[in-house]
């Protein structure tokens, strides 16, 4: 029968530390990259110009249309054929390339989500398009878009144990590495699933807090 | 509703962490895999694919190999069926212990440390660590070589050579993958600048991609490969024991020998992964 050994866990725990601050830190860098990558397609979806329109949807619907596992190895055995950018940046190239989709989705919804009596009383103020846009517009759009913004966060958080199959060290590599050597899955499992949980719901703490002050900001 | 869920939850997992521990001991033929199998008529074997020539895949998807002609004789001699489940090295143990596999055809080298966690029946197989690294490489001939700051060595995740990597080399990084193919691949793009792996594998990897991959001389160790059975079946770990003892060194498995490590006739027929 199984036996039970949860020392395992306290004998380890510094492989446990440092692979959730790998995570946070391949997850945080992943997000901030995905940020501009989502402002700039997110504009693009509602631009006139048919040809940013068209890029900025196809990139858009490659990215939510394809596994981020598939993409993820994709990044690394397929492009890493003609240009190598090794497990780490692999890894935050997918992340961010793969949340940024998201990310330009939210933010063009955030811009539509401001009132269209706002650009008008801006034009006719006398701003310019990109006045109206830079002034008025993307403050307003930036407050609605900062809860979503924070829950992908969240989600990269978890969708980032998958990029321990393309050999990046962080919580979920660990893991499978301390299994591998202590055949402790049940201990080692159970208590990984809770430090994502304890990282990911600590984090949605935080933004539901941030999320009543940006409230009470608004009228 | 939601706090209801939660405690839904809670009571759940303290009902499976208090339903297994149970310590019965002493030698029972209640547990017996083999009686199991007998019973269901079926054994179910633990495969890993990946490690040429022991576990591999053919176009159809089904397994052949070494590892696999002799599963099949084990389960001919049983008289049940044999089926075959896939999972990454490193979770093979673990399905072993839930009971989800009887036992691991994998060519899966016999530790101590493994030992804790299973049974192994007595070795069936001799091989080694070897280094494997790209075409181009004509210069580096020992190992020892590759341990500077900066260079990468890929390994199958759990495997003795992950393990001896990590062990005897100091400066060097070691990235672990899923199997052989995927860590050979990264060799191939530059990713890593070798692979440590069981020596059949990459022999067999050199066979088939002839210059494009360089085997060092030698062996980094010397290990001896086990089927592993569920820990302390004293009843299946005999029996697997006798029939090794039968199996080895008569016609039919010289015959697979012949076939999967003396020549490579094969090749074409299965798949890379």
């Amino acid at each position: 029968m199984y036996q039970y050994d949860w020392s395992v866990i306290s004998r380890n725990m510094d492989v446990f530390i440092e692979g959730a601050l790998k995570t946070l830190e391949i997850s945080a860098i992943s997000i901030l990259l995905a940020i501009p990558i989502g402002i700039l397609f997110g504009l693009g979806r509602i631009s006139k110009n048919k040809i940013v329109f068209i890029i900025s949807s196809a990139y858009i619907e490659i990215m939510r249309g394809v596994p981020l596992l598939v993409l993820l190895i994709w990044i690394f055995y397929v492009l890493g054929q003609f240009f190598s950018l090794g497990s780490y940046w692999g890894s935050i190239a997918g992340l961010s390339l793969f949340a940024g989709a998201f990310i330009a989705e939210i933010v063009r919804s955030g811009i539509q989500g401001v009132p269209k009596g706002q650009m008008e009383a801006a034009r006719s103020l006398g701003m310019s398009h990109t006045k109206a846009m830079v002034h008025i517009i993307l403050p307003q759009a930036f407050r609605r878009v900062l809860p979503p913004l924070a829950s992908q966060f969240i989600m990269l958080i978890k969708d980032s144990s998958l990029i321990s199959v393309i050999a990046a060290s962080e919580l979920t590599l660990a893991a499978k590495n301390l299994v591998a050597t202590s055949f402790r899955s049940i201990e080692v499992w159970t208590f990984v699933a809770l430090i994502y949980f304890i990282m990911t719901f600590s984090l949605s703490l935080i933004i539901r807090y941030f999320e009543k002050r940006l409230l009470k900001g608004e009228a | 509703m939601k706090k209801w869920l939660v405690a839904v939850l809670m009571i759940t997992m303290l009902i499976i962490a208090g339903c297994s521990n149970d310590s019965g001991g002493g030698v029972s033929t209640e547990n017996s895999t083999i009686q199991k199998v007998l019973k269901e008529k079926k054994l179910i074997i633990g495969m890993s694919s990946g490690y040429f020539p022991f576990d591999m895949k053919n176009p159809d998807g089904d397994f052949v190999g070494y590892d696999v002609d002799f599963a099949n004789a084990l389960g001919e001699a049983l008289g049940v069926k044999v089926e075959y489940k896939q999972f990454t090295f490193d979770g093979l143990i673990p399905a072993l212990q839930t009971g989800e596999v009887d036992m691991i055809f994998a060519g899966m080298t016999i530790t101590g440390s493994r030992a804790l966690a299973v049974s192994f029946a007595d070795p069936y197989f001799q091989t080694g660590q070897a280094v494997m690294v790209p075409g181009d490489d004509t210069q580096t001939k020992t190992w020892q070589e590759l341990d500077v700051k900066g260079t990468k060595i890929a390994v199958g995740i759990g495997t003795t050579g992950a393990l001896l990597a990590k062990d005897v080399f100091k400066n060097a990084e070691i990235m672990d993958f899923e199997d052989f193919p995927a860590a050979a691949a990264a060799m191939a793009q530059g990713q890593a600048a070798a692979v440590v792996y069981d020596e059949p594998a990459i022999a067999v990897w050199k066979l088939r991609n002839g210059d494009a991959v360089n085997q060092l001389e030698g062996l980094i160790s010397t290990e001896n490969l086990g089927i592993a059975i569920k820990k302390n079946d004293f009843e299946t770990i005999q029996w697997v024991n006798s029939f090794l003892s039968s199996y080895l060194g008569s016609p039919s498995e010289l015959a697979s020998r012949a076939k999967w490590f003396e020549s490579s006739e094969w090749l074409d027929e299965v798949v890379e992964e």
